[in-house]
């Protein structure tokens, strides 16, 4: 009882928290038909600016850090990728109205993970004073990578089934054998992928100690407040297309992000008997399998998976995946860090 | 000094652009022009009056004059068969006069 009451506190003050309270004002003023707009580029930078800040800091830690630790968790991250896709295929592929080439691209979409999603449980964690190994960071490319790859397989074996039942025969260039290789290249030239590469190998070669604390540091609650309020807009806008697609989208959207962070939490807790991985540490993985993408997973499945409805998929990440992770999954994960560890 | 060519317009997202360029440029067209822009279809995401957080949905026009009908149409076909199965675009022709035969 004491749990969910002061789940409960935490949870009102969540909505004061720059995070949540900026995310949501984004979407009332969106709501409230506000022209307001921030420029795409300054969306852009500021994503980067704060993938930088996370990979500096992983990577100055991963300087000082036994590898050997790093090792189980980054196999969960890939075990959780897989579950999490594996599982929203079956899951959805049951519900009416769904094609399954929809719920495969929808699956891939929860199985990646978010980078401002992410910021914001590093933050959370900071606020409260939770420790946590600053290169679970590094366990992002993992998850994300893996979910995607598997996503975009799937759908070109559902597809070459389909073509088989229907008799087709699947023209010459769709014959080409999938190449996973390419996929993963891909990913890794994402934006986001790149900005956290960059950050993580800066923070392991050089030092930059100087300009991480004079600059990523210091402008990363402010920056990523921003974010919110972009995230909130979009949100809003998404909902509506979102709409246009089966409602049961909207049910997976809601569950899914708080199923995926209980499994993780599961993994993270075996690691932590395992080989001592921080609370604060499982509640970062919890928010890596909790997040859905929505920067550079949409563009890559959207170029995998050419016959998925995006609407679809990217409505339920953007307009109700996120909100939720960041506003029930955060507080919850970590309460629940509190009473377990 | 005028001489008659075929204009190919083709619409489609910026994701998938790349796979469209590669298909002109094996089938030797010169050059081409890209726009980015906004508007709307079946899949309602290319909003033109907000920003878009995925840059890669944007709608792209891409132009390109040739002068003979005939890679014109092939080009159109190639397209169509390898581009246009499962991703959205649209391809159209239309007749054109240009000056400086020899750039195209």
């Amino acid at each position: 009882m004491d749990t969910l009451v002061s789940f409960g506190q935490l949870f009102l003050a969540g909505f004061q928290t720059p995070t949540l309270g900026f995310l949501l004002g984004g979407m009332f003023m969106a709501a409230m038909g506000s022209r307001l707009s921030i420029p795409d580029q300054v969306y852009k930078f500021i994503v980067f600016v704060l993938l930088m800040k996370i990979g500096l800091r992983g990577g100055m830690e991963i300087r000082n850090a036994n590898l050997a630790e790093l090792l189980l968790p980054a196999f969960f991250a890939v075990l959780i990728g897989i579950i999490i896709v594996y599982g929203g295929k079956v899951a959805l592929s049951k519900l009416p109205g769904i094609r399954p080439v929809d719920a495969i691209a929808t699956a891939g979409l929860f199985g990646a993970v978010s980078a401002s999603t992410f910021a914001a449980a590093m933050l959370h964690l900071d606020d409260i004073g939770m420790e946590y190994e600053a290169w679970v960071s590094a366990l992002y490319p993992f998850m994300d990578i893996t979910a995607l790859v598997l996503a975009i397989v799937l759908a070109r074996l559902v597809t070459q089934k389909e073509d088989k039942a229907n008799d087709k025969e699947a023209p010459k260039h769709k014959r080409k054998d999938i190449n996973i290789q390419a996929i993963v290249v891909d990913s890794l030239r994402g934006s986001a992928l790149s900005a956290l590469i960059l950050g993580l190998l800066l923070g392991l070669l050089t030092k930059p100690e100087p300009v991480y604390e004079s600059f990523y540091n210091p402008v990363f609650r402010g920056f990523l407040s921003i974010l919110m309020v972009i995230m909130g807009i979009e949100a809003w806008q998404r909902l509506s297309e979102l709409r246009r697609v089966a409602h049961w989208y909207a049910v997976y959207a809601v569950i899914a992000p708080l199923m995926h962070g209980a499994i993780a939490f599961g993994f993270g807790a075996i690691a932590h008997h395992l080989t001592g991985f921080s609370p604060g540490g499982v509640v970062l993985l919890a928010i890596l399998a909790a997040s859905s993408s929505d920067i550079s997973g949409p563009p890559t499945l959207r170029a995998g998976i050419p016959t998925a409805n995006p609407s679809a998929f990217i409505g339920s990440s953007t307009s109700i995946g996120t909100p939720i992770c960041i506003a029930i999954g955060i507080p919850l994960f970590t309460e629940l860090a509190k009473v377990v560890f | 000094m005028k001489h008659k060519a075929t204009l190919l317009s083709i619409m489609t997202e910026k994701v998938f652009e790349e796979n469209i360029l590669e298909v002109l440029e094996q089938e030797g067209a010169k050059g081409y022009t890209i726009f980015e822009g906004g508007g709307n279809g079946s899949f309602h995401l290319h909003p033109a009056q907000h920003a878009s957080m995925v840059d890669e949905f944007r709608i792209v026009k891409i132009e390109v004059i040739v002068l003979s009908t005939d890679t014109a149409n092939k080009i159109a076909k190639r397209l169509m068969e390898e581009c246009f199965n499962e991703q959205p675009g649209i391809v159209s022709l239309s007749d054109v006069q240009i000056f400086r035969a020899q750039k195209f």
